[in-house]
């Protein structure tokens, strides 16, 4: 006898086929693993591949009991490879190899028969826990039942979004909830999210990744560090395993959905920030898991010459977003999220890579952001850009959009910040990023809400890490504080880190508060970062991508401690949400009759100082848009002012909605029970604060 | 087209050997129809010589795959003669490590018949 | 279309490309289609590889002679060598570990991918000149 051991594989394979089992053609589209009429159509790109294997896994387990080593006659059509397979039980999981041919210019294809590679189209990566290995995916074919769950059409101009971290959202025992760092914590938190008022919650990656990638070392606990934040994604259509509490091989897609309508069952819709500028695969010494093994050319960006990875994002590699296929795979890719998974928008990061071509270049109409702007099923989706790239291109404003694309603006987190620390020159600024940042979007012929305006992300400081150090304190990622932005705009108040001084920490507070208020009474779209609304601190680690402990979980306990905090927020964005003023469609037009003033002020009513040592701007909003007056003072000096105030109109009297140097419960009132002013003609204002009158038609509450 | 076979009988065990050089989509059916109708007359222990056979492709070994199905827990189909191809082609598909493989037909029939 | 080329090489890795062209260059005038013209072309140069790497063990100086033949319905290639022969025949006693993949017959893939493109793959082997036909048949 020749062969040994049949016995291992029998049993096993015998239970996984049927009688009518079958091996045929199949069909090129769709791609992915389909489950339909009895069977099973697999089908993968792979342009230069020579041999393409279809590997089968019964259910669980790590050695492969068949492999089918695909006809390139029969099996492929044009560059894709394709089977559909008969009588085998739906549970079982798959993977490809990939053979190139021998010889083949190395520098361009990296084809390793050995590895045993994840479709780009798998749904669902079975990782059963948080080692980060990966056995291949099943083919998925899930139902869920969604009962009326429907697109909840929130215009972009009345969004207010929350960006969150899935595991460190819910991953701390303070949060309470039945399973803490999963999709089902964030539902659980839907109340709160409700309660707080926000319409939009904007997840960091949700889709797979290897969290175990770091080969650093925390220095003080000696443990390895993590990839946390999950900017390095292994595939693009399966929810991460590691973020559901399910053990089935669909769970982690159930429990996403379910999420889903819970949020949009409590008025939240969801947006995801995507990665398509590079993959958690690396650079060419790293072993392939995906892309690289079926079709390194097609996939990423690289030299015609020489064949070297571009390495626009900082990662490794860049992915060749503008190659028809790779288009094809990212446009299949949203819009399996928005039809499928219910998701309202999307937040691309490092998006001026998808801006570039083949060669890296820049292009002028780069056909993916074309079509996905043109896409009709994604043509109510929340389109979102952060408009640069790590190789310093930089299109805040200029980003190719079609009218759809919103971006993050960089210019009103950095203009911000630098008025309310007090910078000189930064009041015309400030004017600007007020009023939606015309001379970016109005300028590239977009609209108010097209400017995502933020003061924190997860990028850089929390807000209140962004009062309390002027500098970065990252030794604990492990590269020695060389990571991590050095520019951060911030300023300590007098003291490094937590401070005792009472007069420091009240000057903190209202530092927070000034910014806070700043984001939600301007035109374009608050983003707020998650949990500083309690006053969540990394401990001035401005770059906490690798920390999976306290430093980036979110530590509920806050939400006592800073309980006056969270009603700031809360009544800013009530605030907000019951005067459209702030929530303005369109920019105003030049010379024509308007429904809305806006009156600048200095000191003195109708006196704006724009100098360059001026550290104030007021502005009064009136008009039909404006039914209810309302007044901002914006006083970024060390010293108080007491500060003329426009006349409130015929019998409206001016009222207070929030002064950031009152203490609280007194900072802010509850919209719509503003506290009238027994002084309708000046209003001291203390020394680094923002003041918010609204002038009601006298007798009305 | 009709998989071209030699079918022959010996005791218990049925030899079936393919006169085909290559063994795809084309005469898959075939084979899976003639093991089929084997199984159905009661015949459960089966060599199969492949002896002349220089390729098998996916569809192939699908048509094995679902033979070794047919025949059950109360048989067997094991391969006979496998060449240098066939033989890699077997190691390389994990088939190895699911079908008995003898050098020769006389091996295999003596390996079922007794067992 | 009727017709014969040989095509003579040193044994050199550098060089086989241009035997790919060649390859290619004639499939497209033959009515099979394009992908099946680069597979072709694969083949080809896989045996070729083969050829200079097991046949001649890497080393340069020795010929590498491929002789295409073409008619109305086929096209055959014969990759000739005067080095190693190949190992065939079967392999009565096989203790192999179904893990190993570097286990494999000569040439691993390709033969493989050979087996997989062409209608019929021959090996032969006399007075010293060893001849690999790869036949396509359309």
């Amino acid at each position: 006898m020749i062969s040994g051991h049949p016995e291992n594989n029998r049993e096993r394979l015998l239970k996984i086929v049927e009688k009518g089992f079958e091996i045929t053609r199949g069909r090129p589209l769709p791609l992915g693993a389909t489950v339909k009429r009895g069977g099973i159509n697999f089908a993968v790109f792979s342009k230069h591949a020579t041999l393409l294997t279809l590997v089968i896994f019964s259910p669980d387990e790590i050695e492969p009991i068949i492999e089918f080593p695909l006809d390139p006659r029969c099996n492929r059509t044009g560059n894709i490879w394709h089977a559909f397979v008969k009588g085998i039980d739906p549970r079982i999981q798959y993977g490809y190899r990939a053979a190139g041919p021998s010889g083949c210019d190395e520098k361009f294809l990296l084809f390793n028969y050995d590895d045993v590679l994840i479709d780009p189209y798998a749904r669902a990566l079975s990782d059963g826990g948080r080692c980060g290995k990966y056995t291949p995916p099943p083919p998925v074919d899930h139902e869920f039942n969604w009962e009326f769950d429907q697109p909840l059409d929130i215009h972009l101009a009345d969004s207010i979004i929350y960006e969150m971290h899935v595991r460190g959202f819910t991953i701390h025992p303070s949060s309470g909830v039945a399973h803490p760092g999963t999709f089902s914590g964030i539902a659980e938190k839907a109340p709160y999210l409700k309660d707080l008022g926000v319409t939009a919650v904007e997840l960091m990656p949700v889709t797979e990744f290897d969290e175990t990638d770091n080969l650093r070392v925390h220095p003080v606990t000696k443990r390895p560090l993590r990839n946390f934040w999950g900017y390095h994604p292994l595939n693009f259509f399966s929810p991460k395993a590691g973020y559901s509490c399910s053990e089935e091989l669909e769970g982690p897609i159930t429990e996403f959905k379910s999420m889903v309508k819970t949020l949009h069952e409590a008025g939240i819709e969801v947006i995801l920030d995507m990665v398509f500028n590079h993959t958690g695969e690396g650079d060419k010494t790293r072993q392939s898991t995906s892309f690289r093994g079926l079709d390194n050319k097609v996939y990423y960006m690289m030299d015609p010459d020489t064949g070297e990875y571009l390495n626009f994002s900082g990662c490794g590699n860049t992915i060749n977003c503008n190659h028809p296929v790779v288009r094809d795979m990212i446009l299949d890719c949203l819009c399996y999220w928005v039809t499928e998974m219910h998701v309202d928008g999307f937040r691309f990061d490092l998006a001026s890579i998808m801006g570039r071509g083949r060669e890296g270049q820049v292009l002028r109409n780069p056909p993916l952001l074309e079509r996905i702007a043109a896409n009709p099923v994604l043509a109510n989706t929340k389109l979102i850009a952060e408009a640069w790239d790590a190789a310093g291109l930089y299109q805040v404003g200029t980003f190719p959009n079609w009218g759809r694309w919103a971006e993050w603006n960089g210019k009103f987190r950095d203009d911000v910040r630098r008025f309310v620390k007090g910078d000189a020159g930064m009041v015309s600024a400030l004017a600007t990023r007020l009023t939606g940042s015309a001379d970016l979007y109005k300028k590239s012929r977009r609209e108010p809400f097209h400017s995502i305006n933020f003061v924190t992300s997860h990028d850089g400081f929390t807000l209140k890490d962004l009062v309390s150090y002027d500098r970065k304190h990252n030794e604990i990622n492990g590269e020695n504080c060389r990571d991590g932005e050095n520019e951060n705009l911030s300023w300590n108040g007098g003291e490094e880190g937590p401070s005792d001084s009472e007069e420091i920490q009240a000057l903190r507070n209202r530092q927070v508060r000034n910014m806070a208020s700043i984001l939600m009474l301007s035109w374009g779209v608050p983003m707020i970062l998650g949990g500083d609304e309690m006053g969540r601190t990394q401990k001035g680690n401005n770059n906490a991508y690798c920390q999976d402990n306290e430093i980036t979980w979110v530590d509920w306990d806050l939400l006592e401690k800073n309980r006056d905090l969270f009603r700031f927020f809360q009544r800013l964005i009530k605030f907000r949400k019951m005067h459209p003023v702030f929530r303005r469609r369109a920019f105003l037009k030049d010379g024509s009759e308007e429904d809305l003033t806006i009156a600048w002020h200095g000191f003195e009513n109708d006196r704006p100082d724009w100098s360059e040592n001026s550290r104030s701007v007021a502005l009064c909003l009136s008009g039909r848009a404006c039914p209810d007056e309302i007044f901002i003072i914006n006083h970024a000096h060390w010293e108080s002012q007491v500060f003329e105030i426009p006349s409130a109109g015929e019998e409206k009297r001016w009222r207070r909605f929030l002064d950031t140097s009152l203490v609280p419960p007194f900072d802010i009132s509850e919209p719509g029970q503003e506290p009238g002013l027994e002084n309708q003609i000046t209003y001291p204002v203390g020394p680094r604060s923002v003041v918010v009158l609204v002038a009601k038609t006298a007798g009305v509450l | 087209m009709l998989m071209r076979l030699e079918i022959k009988k010996s005791g218990r065990v049925t030899v079936v050997k393919s006169l085909e050089n290559r063994m795809d989509a084309k005469v898959a059916v075939d084979f899976k129809t003639e093991i089929g109708r084997i199984v159905g007359k009661g015949d459960r222990w089966i060599v199969f010589d492949v002896s002349e056979i220089t390729f098998v492709d996916s569809s192939g070994l699908g048509a094995i795959v679902s033979s070794l199905k047919m025949v059950g827990k109360e048989g067997d189909l094991v391969i006979a003669g496998a060449g240098e191809t066939v033989l890699s082609l077997f190691k390389l598909t994990r088939m190895d490590r699911v079908f008995q493989m003898f050098a020769t037909e006389k091996e295999a029939v003596d390996a079922l018949a007794g067992s | 279309m009727n017709g014969k080329i040989k095509l003579i090489i040193d044994s050199d890795l550098s060089d086989v490309f241009l035997i790919g062209l060649s390859v290619n260059r004639i499939c497209l005038e033959i009515p099979v289609s394009e992908i099946d013209a680069y597979q072709i072309e694969v083949c080809v140069v896989e045996a070729v590889n083969n050829t200079i790497k097991h046949a001649y063990g890497s080393e340069k100086g020795h010929e590498v002679e491929v002789l295409i033949d073409m008619d109305v319905e086929s096209i055959t290639f014969h990759i000739c060598d005067t080095g190693k022969k190949m190992e065939t025949g079967k392999k009565p006693t096989l203790e192999f570990d179904p893990e190993d993949r570097e286990n494999c017959p000569e040439g691993g893939m390709g033969l493989f991918i050979m087996h997989q493109v062409m209608d019929e793959v021959k090996y032969s082997s006399s007075q010293g000149r060893n001849v690999l036909a790869l036949t396509k048949h359309f």
